[in-house]
């Protein structure tokens, strides 16, 4: 038999199929395929919205996320690897909180992304004050850790999940933007609805997110009109 | 652009059996190269070494780097931490900017500890590719990517993702092999999911396999009936990482048509990771990324050849935070010499950690003494336990186990301590709580199997 040489990016079987998620659905679990093609382009989606928000290459990052979302999450840490941001990782849930609350005390980190309500929680359990932990940082947050952040003072930014992909909306509020040249999201009865308009591995039409929202002037909104 | 060997090829790599002499000399090439580096740029490992009057130029091979060189441990590096504000303890050697991803130890006796990595394309899409160039440093990722190749995973396949991310993104390893990963997590239900993949992906790989996912696979077996020798009929590989299988489980996946396909992941010293090959007699420690010895752990002495020691290994091709010496606490079985699948490199079973020994009147108690005495019986078959230990030398063996369902303690107790007596010899107490109490102590992948209360 030969060697077997292989370019991952050339249109082929294997980029077509470069990691199977399950995506988490309240009506329940399904599995998906994303392409090589798909992370690429969430990359560079990714690495704008890092920019937007004020991203700095060489200052150190906390990115909390949970391992069963890497295909998700993997743009991301693509996008902050590009920019030359060092980070360091958590699990969002309150066993791993200790690891967070490491990076926080230990680094001058110039943003915390993907902070969730648990980690929160877990982190006032260890007797953290949560402004004076994160008042230096850029705060992205989950939709569940907002109330408490904004409650002890903060302005952090939403990081909303819709199905497969996330949205951002600036501490000033206003509606979460989100990548148009890949995502159509509506809304149907308060629940908001994704089409794929790129050629992805495995389309969606309509999919039912489950997340309670309204678009209006190209942003979503969390929560009914 | 990835190149791979013929499929048919047992080896990764040339290095994994290249004649012991010519291994060893590049091993020293690479170590004289990395004392240097790291003296001129961790600041802990200068001050260490000025602090014993040691300059790189003293050594001048590997014998006089195991002789001359000071050991290091995690204590000290935390006392670094401490006294120079530093997160890195002192081992940082370049700028942190090189830095592509931080992750960190289990935290299981203090803050957790960095390992710091790099990828190779800037883009972040694809990791350095496998194998170490001759002249390093590179990717010691390489080790992982032979390991994994030995076990049979080709491109084209499939392979199951259970993994946490703080070790390091090891599903781009599969990619880096041409395997899709199928993430799944420890969500409600995602077993089930695991089941139905498993079925419709024929994947030939899982990683990583842990006692809480098996027992919850034992738990789907018996309510639901589910055939699992139809489901892991594809698999070519069950990876264990974290901590071993223990008796009773490897006996329940023989039972699922895996004998000979469970594989052991272990750290090899903090510097990467290690796996037993398929001849299954030890962990290959990938001698052109570390150097491996063992040590008496009282006294810190080198123990030449083979025999048990705690584990002291040295990184060769990191350029982010390199080790010297560093002891880990994990004391192994050390095997020089070639292994029956061919390879060169040394290997070592691990057989527990010097800060999980307990000594009660005389007698050494590791948690692998009791595990198997604990999954023998039925309502405790899952082998959740945590032996009790706020020192090491002991008046009792006192040990935590979990239970399913719910079962009368007092007889459970008693049959417990009548397990575990007739294993060990010492009358345990035996301290019940359910399951989820012992699996709330650790993270997803792991229990601390000994704790101070």
């Amino acid at each position: 038999m030969s060697a077997i040489v292989f370019d991952p990016r050339a249109p082929g079987e294997l980029a077509n199929r470069w990691a199977i998620g399950l995506l988490r659905l309240p009506s329940g679990c399904q599995p998906y395929t994303v392409s090589l093609r798909d992370i690429e382009r969430d990359t560079a989606w990714a690495r704008s919205a890092f920019e937007r928000v004020g991203i700095r290459p060489g200052e150190p990052l906390h990115l909390i996320g949970t391992g069963c979302d890497n295909e998700i999450l993997w743009p991301y840490e693509n996008a902050l690897i590009a920019m030359k941001v060092p980070f360091g990782v958590a699990e969002p849930v309150a066993i791993d909180a200790p690891r967070s609350d490491m990076f926080l005390r230990r680094f001058r980190l110039q943003a915390v992304v993907g902070l969730s309500g648990e980690i929160i929680e877990a982190l006032l359990g260890l007797g953290r004050d949560l402004h004076a932990l994160l008042r230096d940082s850029t705060v992205l947050a989950l939709p569940d850790a907002l109330p408490r952040l904004r409650d002890v003072g903060l302005s952090p930014w939403a990081m909303l999940p819709v199905g497969p992909m996330y949205a951002f909306e600036s501490p000033e509020r206003g509606g979460a933007c989100y990548d148009e040249s890949e995502w159509l999201v509506e809304d149907h009865c308060g629940e908001l609805l994704l089409t794929s308009l790129a050629p992805r591995a495995t389309p969606f039409v309509r999919l039912h997110t489950g997340v309670r929202g309204h678009v209006s002037e190209r942003r979503i909104h969390i929560g009914t009109p | 652009m990835l190149e791979l060997p013929p499929a048919d090829q047992r080896y990764l790599e040339a290095v994994e059996t290249l004649p012991r002499a010519q291994l060893l000399a590049l091993q020293q090439q690479r170590l004289l190269r990395m004392i240097d580096y790291a003296y001129q740029r961790s600041a802990f490992i200068r001050h260490h070494w000025d602090a014993v009057g040691l300059r790189p130029s003293d050594i001048r091979s590997t014998a006089d780097f195991t002789q001359l060189a000071p050991l290091m441990d995690k204590d000290q590096m935390r006392a670094w931490r401490e006294q120079h504000d530093d997160p890195f303890c002192g081992l940082l050697c370049t700028d942190p900017s090189e830095i592509s991803f931080m992750g960190s130890s289990s935290g299981t006796t203090g803050d957790p500890t960095l390992f710091c990595y790099r990828w190779g394309r800037d883009d972040g899409n694809l990791p350095a590719g496998p194998g170490l160039p001759e002249d390093g440093p590179a990717s010691y990722w390489g080790g992982t990517l032979r390991d994994w190749w030995e076990i049979g995973l080709r491109p084209g396949e499939y392979g199951i993702y259970f993994g946490l991310r703080l070790r390091g993104p090891m599903f781009r390893l599969m990619q880096t092999l041409g395997i899709t990963p199928i993430m799944l997590g420890y969500g409600e239900g995602d077993l089930l999911h695991f089941i139905d993949l498993s079925r419709r992906y024929r994947p030939t790989m899982f990683y990583a396999m842990t006692a809480f996912l098996g027992a919850g696979l034992q738990d789907i077996e018996r309510s639901m009936g589910i055939d699992m020798r139809d489901v892991f009929a594809s698999y070519k590989g069950i990876l264990f990482a974290g901590e071993p299988v223990g008796p009773r489980l490897r006996q329940t996946f023989e039972r699922w048509g895996l004998a000979g396909k469970i594989f052991n992941q272990t750290s090899f010293g903090d510097l990467g990771h290690a796996h037993d090959c398929r001849e299954h007699d030890g962990c290959h420690a990938w001698e052109d990324i570390g150097v491996a010895e063992i040590i008496d752990p009282e006294t810190g002495t080198p123990i030449i050849g083979n025999g048990r020691g705690e584990l002291v290994c040295s990184s060769l091709v990191n350029p982010l935070d390199p080790l010297l010496r560093y002891r880990g606490g994990d004391i192994v079985d050390m095997k020089r010499g070639r292994c029956k699948c061919g390879r060169t490199h040394a290997r070592f079973t691990p057989v527990g950690r010097s800060a999980d020994e307990a000594i009660i009147g005389g007698r050494s108690i590791l948690p692998m003494d009791v595990w198997g005495a604990i999954e023998d019986v039925p309502e405790t078959s899952h082998g959740l336990f945590q032996i009790i230990r706020p020192q090491r030398l002991l008046d009792e063996l006192k040990i935590r186990v979990g239970y399913a369902g719910t079962p009368e303690l007092a007889r459970l107790r008693e049959r417990v301590a009548d397990s575990v007596e007739a294993a060990v010899g010492i009358r345990p107490v035996i301290e019940l709580v359910p399951n989820d109490v012992v699996m709330q102590s650790g993270s997803r992948h792991k229990i601390p199997r000994t704790v101070k209360q």
